[in-house]
């Protein structure tokens, strides 16, 4: 006779995972997972019958829960009797994406519940395991429910996973040619510094293929590139040049894109595949230390631009690699080591973003003042640039600075500055905020009293300036150029003696009326 | 106005004013030292903001682009070269001078002070609000707007002048057959006939002026107004009435003559416009305005 059974609660929510610290990579992972470490490593559900425990929640989030909770399992599921020991393997899979070697483990505090591969304690770096290039674990769970009291839940709520990036344990190797371990066969010629011709053959279908370029030069030593490679080749067969300037190619155009990043090097490749049959390309290359700090380079605003068929230049990013990475790789630490992954192959260029200030507007307060007053310009600032920067705006009259502020502005934000200035002389002053017009300041009285035509054209500046012409009535006359029309309400002094002379003319005739004789 | 001559014009009247002394001694009697001085005050104003700099007077105009209540209020006072104020000066001293004559033998004294305190502290802000009816790029400045508004009285002086001097029976309310034909006459002027095209003003001004003409004489005749008569009797008044009848001509000769100044067929100068439409504001309103206090008996005394 069947009885209800009392069972056990387990549930665990993956909701962090920490140890970032993997650079970037592509996550080749068929399926939804979850992902972490910058995409570096993917967590799913295990294929099989125990990854039904494991399900990625709605925040595609991994839940490993061993109740009725549990959507894959339904609510007629009645959990794990107490006082058992029970064991379930491949549950979900940790499948490590990038192209270094890394050690990953779990960290869980429950004490019901250890995590486990391969039969192993998988909890702990103690019990890490070493995961190749998109090699996968696939994780199991002891449970030890005995002791424990039906209803109540086994476990933590929470897990983590944990990886770093480790020493690697065999790399294929990468001088002129190679072949081996059943990888493809590469071949690599050096003409000159700054050439490199790749050769790879024998390639797995959806195979990567590494070209090592061994610091081929892009700007001398102080730019070069170091790898490229080449994911989801499917070509048997694919060979590549590779070319570094300091200066433009010839048959390409110098990199010129809207945030005016700063060239530092390019980079062209020829290829004689067709795009399509590769899923990304990532670049290595690296810069000297040294050079860097020496033109004042921020690393971290080194980037690579690719030269779209269409000849514009699309900003493709770059990374530094980490420090540790650096150490554990054995590179030199003497250059800054930098990654970009591509999905088309042309021309690249090594730039530095760098900040663009520009003065978009300036209006000015007060278009006439006294000698000793003061005169206050507002100037919107915008950092067109694609770095953060901080530039001194200089307010000039007539090409004299007379006031200065100092902006700091992130990428594509604005700012408005106040530039005052005090003006002692009297006299008519072209202002400008970092050479853009600011309009004209009128100080005193410089015409005398004489006349106004010659001061017409005194006016609050725009720098955007979009005066319009103004008329009035049937009014003909064109108002001064860039300044507003006068609309003096006046009389002509020559018509009004007109009128007075009208106006004693009719006295005078009505007195001589009166005169006449009357009958 | 359809009265006959005043029974003030009897014999000894004429008798005794025969040279026009009667007149000065009664205009001299009903002058006021502080109603002189309050008007002396403006030429005295608009000379002081005149001897401020230029970049200051200039301040103080009124932009269209960057209205405040500040330069509506100071545009009007403001001048930027001698002819431009000596116009203006002048132009108010005949208006307000004829005008406040007017109004003291008229016994209407203190409806002319408290239009003259309207004109110069109210006039400014409100003929400055209404030129941003049309916006440009443009400044304002200058006095004559309120000089119009002072136009714009007279022919109410006038009005009030003739029924105490002359035509006791005359009606105020018949004033408006005076206003149409005048703002008519300002349209003739400012917009003289032209070959027709679109950016010209062809016959409107004519049109305008025929129009105003025609409006006036129905609302006359719809006040019993008898157009020929009250001419002839308005002539008459003014020849037999020495200097009584010699204001009264005056003050009909500003009322026709003024529109030609202000509005003068070619309103371009050097860099500038005149104003018209702020001039035509201002006769507008100080007629309108007082007309209704006037009708509705607010200043009778």
């Amino acid at each position: 006779m069947p009885t209800a059974r009392r069972t056990l609660i387990f549930a665990l929510l993956l909701v962090a995972a920490g140890s970032l610290i993997f650079t970037t990579g592509a996550a080749v992972v068929d399926g939804p997972a979850d992902t972490f470490a910058d995409d570096d490593l993917a967590v799913q559900p295990a294929d099989g019958p125990n990854g039904n425990y494991a399900y990625l929640n709605d925040d595609d989030e991994i839940v490993v829960d061993i109740s009725a909770s549990n959507p894959n399992l339904g609510p007629d599921f009645e959990g794990v009797n107490p006082d058992a020991l029970a064991a379930a393997d491949g549950v979900f899979e940790i499948t490590y994406t990038a192209d270094e070697y890394a050690r990953v483990w779990i960290d869980h505090p429950g004490e019901n519940v250890t995590f486990t591969a391969d039969g192993k304690s998988f909890e702990g770096r103690d019990n890490n395991v070493t995961l190749a290039p998109n090699e996968s674990v696939a994780v199991g769970l002891s449970l030890d429910a005995r002791g424990e009291v039906a209803g109540t839940q086994l476990g933590a709520d929470e897990f983590s996973i944990r990886g770093e990036v480790a020493e690697p344990e065999s790399v294929p190797s990468s001088s002129d040619f190679s072949t081996g371990d059943g990888g493809p066969t590469i071949t690599v010629t050096s003409p000159s510094d700054d050439r490199r011709e790749f050769v790879a053959s024998d390639i797995d279908h959806d195979d990567t293929v590494r070209f090592e370029a061994d610091g081929m030069h892009l700007d001398g030593e102080n730019v070069t590139l170091d790898r490229l490679d080449l994911a989801g080749v499917r070509n048997e067969h694919i060979e590549v040049n590779a070319a570094g300037s300091p200066e433009p190619f010839a048959n390409g155009s110098a990199l010129d894109a809207p945030t005016t990043p700063r060239p530092i090097a390019y980079l062209g490749v020829e290829h004689d595949f067709d795009p399509d049959e590769v899923d990304a390309m990532t670049i290595r290359f690296s810069a000297s230390r040294e050079t860097l700090d020496d033109a004042g380079i921020d690393p971290k605003n080194v980037t690579l631009y690719r030269q779209t068929d269409a000849g514009n230049w699309a900003e493709k990013g770059a990374s530094v690699a980490d420090e540790d990475v650096v150490r554990i790789r054995g590179l030199s630490e003497d250059r800054v080591h930098f990654r970009a992954t591509t999905d088309g192959f042309s021309t690249f260029a090594v730039a530095e973003r760098v900040p663009r200030f520009d003065v978009t507007e300036t209006a000015l307060d007060t278009p006439a003042i006294e000698p000793g007053e003061e005169a206050t310009v507002r100037a919107t600032v915008e950092n067109g640039g694609g770095a953060a920067g901080e530039r001194t705006v200089t307010l000039t009259a007539d090409g004299d600075p007379v006031a200065n502020e100092t902006v700091s502005l992130a990428p594509n934000e604005t700012a408005t500055v106040a530039l005052s200035g005090v003006f002692e002389t009297a006299g008519e002053y072209d202002l400008a905020v970092a050479g853009t017009d600011a309009g004209t300041l009128l100080v005193g009285d410089p015409a005398g009293d004489d006349g106004s035509a010659d001061n017409a054209g005194t006016r609050a500046g725009t720098g955007s300036g979009t005066d319009e012409g103004a008329q009035t009535g049937d009014g003909a006359a064109e108002g001064p150029v860039g300044g507003p029309t006068e609309e003096p309400g006046a009389i002509d002094l020559v018509e009004l003696g007109g009128l007075l002379a009208f106006v004693v003319l009719v006295v005078a005739g009505i007195a001589l009326v009166r005169r006449m004789p009357r009958s | 106005m359809t009265a006959s001559p005043n029974a003030r014009s009897d014999g000894t009247t004429a008798k005794r004013d025969a040279d026009g002394s009667g007149f000065r001694r009664e205009l001299v009697a009903g002058v006021r030292l502080v109603d002189l001085l309050a008007l002396a005050a403006v030429p005295v104003v608009l000379g002081a903001v005149f001897a401020l700099p230029e970049s200051t007077r200039r301040s103080l105009a009124f932009a269209y682009t960057d209205p405040t209540v500040r330069t509506a209020f100071t545009a009007h006072y403001v001048h930027l070269d001698v002819d431009h104020l000596a116009g203006n000066v002048a132009g108010y001293v005949v208006l307000a001078g004829v005008g406040y004559a007017l109004a003291v033998l008229a016994g209407c004294r203190r409806f002319f002070m408290v239009a003259l305190a309207t004109f110069l502290a109210a006039f400014p802000v409100v003929l400055s609000a209404l030129n941003l009816a049309v916006p440009r790029n443009a400044i304002s400045f200058g006095f004559s707007g309120i000089n119009m508004a002072f136009a714009g009285l007279l022919p109410l002086l006038l009005g009030v002048y003739a029924r105490e001097r002359f035509f006791p029976e005359a009606s105020i309310r018949a004033l408006p057959a005076v206003f149409f034909p005048l703002v008519g006459w300002m349209a003739f002027l400012a917009l003289p006939v032209s070959p027709g095209s679109l950016d010209e003003p062809g016959l409107a001004g004519l049109a305008t002026a025929v129009a105003g003409i025609l409006l006036g004489l129905l609302y006359a005749s719809s006040t019993g107004v008898r157009i020929r008569r009250a001419l002839r009797d308005g002539v008459r008044a003014a020849i037999s009435n020495p200097g009584y009848g010699d204001l009264f001509a005056i003050g009909v000769a500003l009322v026709v003559g003024y529109p030609v100044v202000g509005f003068p067929g070619d309103p371009t100068g050097p860099d500038s416009v005149v104003n018209l439409y702020v001039h035509l504001l201002g006769f507008c309103l100080a007629f309108i305005g007082p007309f209704i206090l006037l009708a509705a008996g607010t200043f009778e005394e």
